[in-house]
């Protein structure tokens, strides 16, 4: 009896360490901050989402590490003279992750279903001016309507990720279970949990993704994500925060990457309402801020701009001297504007953002200092995308604007009372319009720069300016790269020693 | 002897929240960039200062303010509410009694967080809204108590007597029945303050309670979350002082029962 218990055991452990002999590479795990609204890269702005299916699908071009557009499923392209058709060739041999071989039908599928009202994509109006043509398999021919020197980059962006015909057709959940033809292949989504995908050994980059797979974990809490870091239970940490760097630097297996990231943090106004209409008022409220020091106290350093364009973008200008900080030209100027002291400013905050409430906080307290009362309203993330961003229902609110390929990207609209801040001003949308349609760098940045030199003027947003990106990692990990502009993570080259 | 204690530091903690202007040593508000989380005991911080230069024990005092509102105000609130609600179901019996304890009974099904997370999402965030989401959450417990207790009461000797001599029903119940039943309801409340303190300080912990930047215990442990290993004194002093707060009410309440010779009620 005793000598088959013996052996049963020893077949037991005989088998465990088979398995653990033939156990998977280690995967990668990334920190999420929340969980995505969406994984369907048509329906979404949000940055949670394009951080995951950037790894599961590709555009025709994308952006290399300097922002340069280069080639993607489209091997090579050709503009017409007039500019208005574009012809795109693409890779031949590659395969979605259900198998199905990709030609041009799957790239008019997807932009016409961006296009669809259905869809109701955020980013249609990016193509409203855009016709698909699909002449043979490996060709696909784009019609504009007008030159649009942003349509590269549009193309090159999280939203236009190409998607498989024989799904869209067949109404495929693209929310919940993304296919597409990128490094890494869905596996599993278990909300609040985490997002798990693994590598896709058949990618038409050879020898790529290094990893066996990544497992996004869904840790809203800055500090459990650091401890987790820590312990070697998350590898990459996006959006460290600067009081964590002092604990961080005591670990060895632990290091910091500090870059100059492309959002631009503002505080803005919502134009609209009547005790922000004079630009006095604005501008005193800008030079009440001390931006650096908020930089440096909340957003783990940066560069002041004074201006509504990250700094290390090529279209960047420094109007940080329009208005600096200075507290008494500040209430000099309130007092010409005829400000009535006893005035309170609805203040709102993301409540998601750690660094934004943090930030309205201090505000508020410079504010404060010159004479302008404010309240502050925190809301839930939803909340501020109906009531701020698109209901208009508040007077001051804290976000940051992340980067995009083309200054139109960020600037279109600019202007007219479609944005956020309700700022009308015929000059600087005029600018702006024409810059969308000119063609050379040097034209579009003479116009680029006197919209924005309005801009710094009239402050329709308080240009606190660039933040820093710092991101933690293990110091195993290499060759991770965050996309520039964008802020999605690419994995392809990350190898963990 | 645990009696005098909690009630000696109920009292001075009435004190302190009204004297608040007075005792704390900084505006609660006042952000000191030069001592961004400075340990206890620097810069002339008794307690420390939290990531944006405030001073600690400053907004522990006038955080005992946001305690005090909320826990005395739906203590109040609720006794106010539930008890009339008991007194009229008991006092008239018959389809009142079926509906009113029908309605107490449905919201006292709820967990109370969850119930008090409901009233706050449709009323917004805020400690108004928590203080009547709270008022709501507890009105049954005292719906139930008086009611049980005036039925007891209402076969007394001294309130037939009453009726009988053609007294009418609300002399009856100012006279006969509320000071007969007065001693456990205020037992009662000072459970449940006990309960409100400890709840308003989880709903700001959330961020539902108490906004920015007001001083709220609950929502300085929020804000202390980030910095748990870097400055672990801005957990300790607002944790500490809701533990000492709810057992405080707790222990006086139980005290007073046993003192006035009756079990406190269980919710």
């Amino acid at each position: 009896m005793n000598k088959k218990k013996f052996l049963f055991a020893f077949a037991v452990v005989a088998a465990l360490c088979a398995i653990s002999a033939t156990a998977e590479p280690k995967r990668l795990v990334v920190a999420l901050s929340g969980n995505p609204d969406t994984l369907d890269p048509q329906k979404t702005a949000g940055t949670l989402t394009f951080q995951v299916v950037k790894s599961v699908y590709d555009t025709l071009v994308e952006p290399d590490a300097k922002g340069m557009i280069v080639p993607g499923l489209a091997e090579s392209w050709q503009v017409s003279k007039d500019g208005l058709t574009w012809t795109f060739k693409l890779r031949s041999g590659v395969r979605f992750h259900n198998g199905d071989p990709l030609t041009s039908a799957d790239v008019k599928a997807t932009f016409d279903r961006l296009k669809d009202a259905a869809t109701a994509s955020p980013k249609a109006s990016e193509y409203a001016a855009a016709e698909f043509f699909a002449p043979s398999p490996l060709i696909v021919e784009i019609k504009l309507a007008s030159p649009q020197a942003p349509f590269l980059a549009t193309l090159a962006s999280g939203w236009s990720a190409i998607l498989p015909k024989s799904l869209i057709d067949s109404g495929w959940d693209f929310a919940s279970k993304p296919v597409g033809t990128g490094p890494f292949v869905f596996k599993e989504w278990i909300r609040d949990s985490r997002i798990s995908l693994d590598a896709n050994p058949s990618y038409w980059m050879k020898n790529l993704p290094k990893v066996s797979g990544v497992n996004f974990q869904i840790i809203p809490e800055r500090a459990v994500q650091i401890q987790g870091l820590m312990t070697g239970a998350v590898d990459i940490v996006d959006g460290v925060d600067p009081s964590d760097i002092a604990t961080l630097s005591k670990n060895k297996d632990v290091r910091v990457d500090t870059n100059l990231s492309s959002m631009v943090l503002v505080l803005a106004f919502n134009c609209a309402k009547p005790e922000l209409r004079d630009a006095r008022v604005r501008q005193a409220i800008s030079m009440a801020i001390d931006k650096k020091r908020v930089l440096d106290m909340v957003y783990g350093g940066g560069v002041v701009g004074g201006s509504f364009m990250d700094a290390g973008d090529p279209y960047y200008s420094d109007y940080s001297k329009v208005l600096p900080h200075d507290s008494s030209a500040a209430k000099k100027l309130l007092q010409e504007a005829g400000w009535n002291p006893e005035t309170t400013l609805d203040l709102v905050l993301p409540e998601n953002y750690d660094q934004h409430v943090k930030a309205g906080q201090l505000y508020q307290e410079m504010l404060a200092l010159v004479g302008v009362k404010t309240k502050i309203r925190l809301v839930d993330w939803p909340t501020w995308l109906s009531d701020v961003y698109k209901g208009g229902k508040y007077d001051l609110t804290v976000i940051g604007h992340t980067g995009k390929l083309d200054p139109d990207g960020r600037l279109g609209g600019f202007g007219t009372d479609k944005t956020y801040v309700h700022w009308v001003n015929g000059e600087a949308n005029d600018l702006i319009a024409k810059a969308r349609t000119e063609n050379s760098f040097p034209a579009r940045k003479a116009l680029y720069d006197k919209a924005l030199g309005i801009m710094a003027r009239e402050v329709p947003q308080v240009y606190v300016g660039t933040a820093n990106s710092l991101v933690a990692l293990r110091a195993s990990v290499t060759g991770f790269i965050k996309t520039p502009k964008l802020d999605s993570f690419d994995f392809r080259w990350v190898e963990t020693r | 002897m645990a009696f005098f204690l909690a009630a000696a530091f109920m009292a001075a903690l009435g004190v302190l929240a009204l004297a608040a202007p007075l005792v704390s040593p900084f505006d609660p508000v006042r952000q000191d960039m030069n001592a961004i989380l400075a340990a206890p005991g620097r810069a002339g911080h008794a307690l420390g200062t939290d990531d944006l230069g405030r001073d600690v024990l400053s907004r522990i005092i006038y955080g005992s303010r946001s305690a005090l509102l909320v826990g005395t105000l739906s203590a109040f609130g609720s006794a106010l509410v539930g008890g009339l609600a008991g007194l009229v179901a008991a006092m008239w019996g018959g389809v009142a009694d079926v509906l009113v304890m029908t309605v107490m009974d449905g919201v006292l099904a709820f967990p109370t967080i969850l119930a008090a997370l409901t009233v706050v999402a449709v009323l917004g965030f805020g400690l108004a809204p928590v203080t009547i989401a709270l008022l709501i959450v507890y009105s049954p417990v005292f719906a139930r108590l008086v009611r049980t207790q005036t039925l007891i009461v209402k076969t007394e000797g001294y309130v037939v007597a009453s009726r009988a001599l053609g007294f009418g029903t609300a002399w009856v119940m100012a006279r006969h029945i509320i000071p007969n039943i007065g001693g456990k309801v205020i037992v009662q409340a000072s459970t449940v303050f006990a309960l409100a303190v400890s709840v308003e300080a989880s709903l700001s912990y959330l961020g539902l309670g108490a906004q920015p930047p007001t001083a709220s215990w609950g929502l300085m442990l929020k804000d202390a979350r980030n910095y748990l290993s870097l400055a672990p004194w801005l957990s300790i002093f607002p944790g500490f002082a809701v533990f000492l707060t709810v057992l405080s009410a707790s222990v006086f309440g139980d005290s007073l029962a046993r003192r006035l010779g009756r079990e406190p009620s269980r919710l």
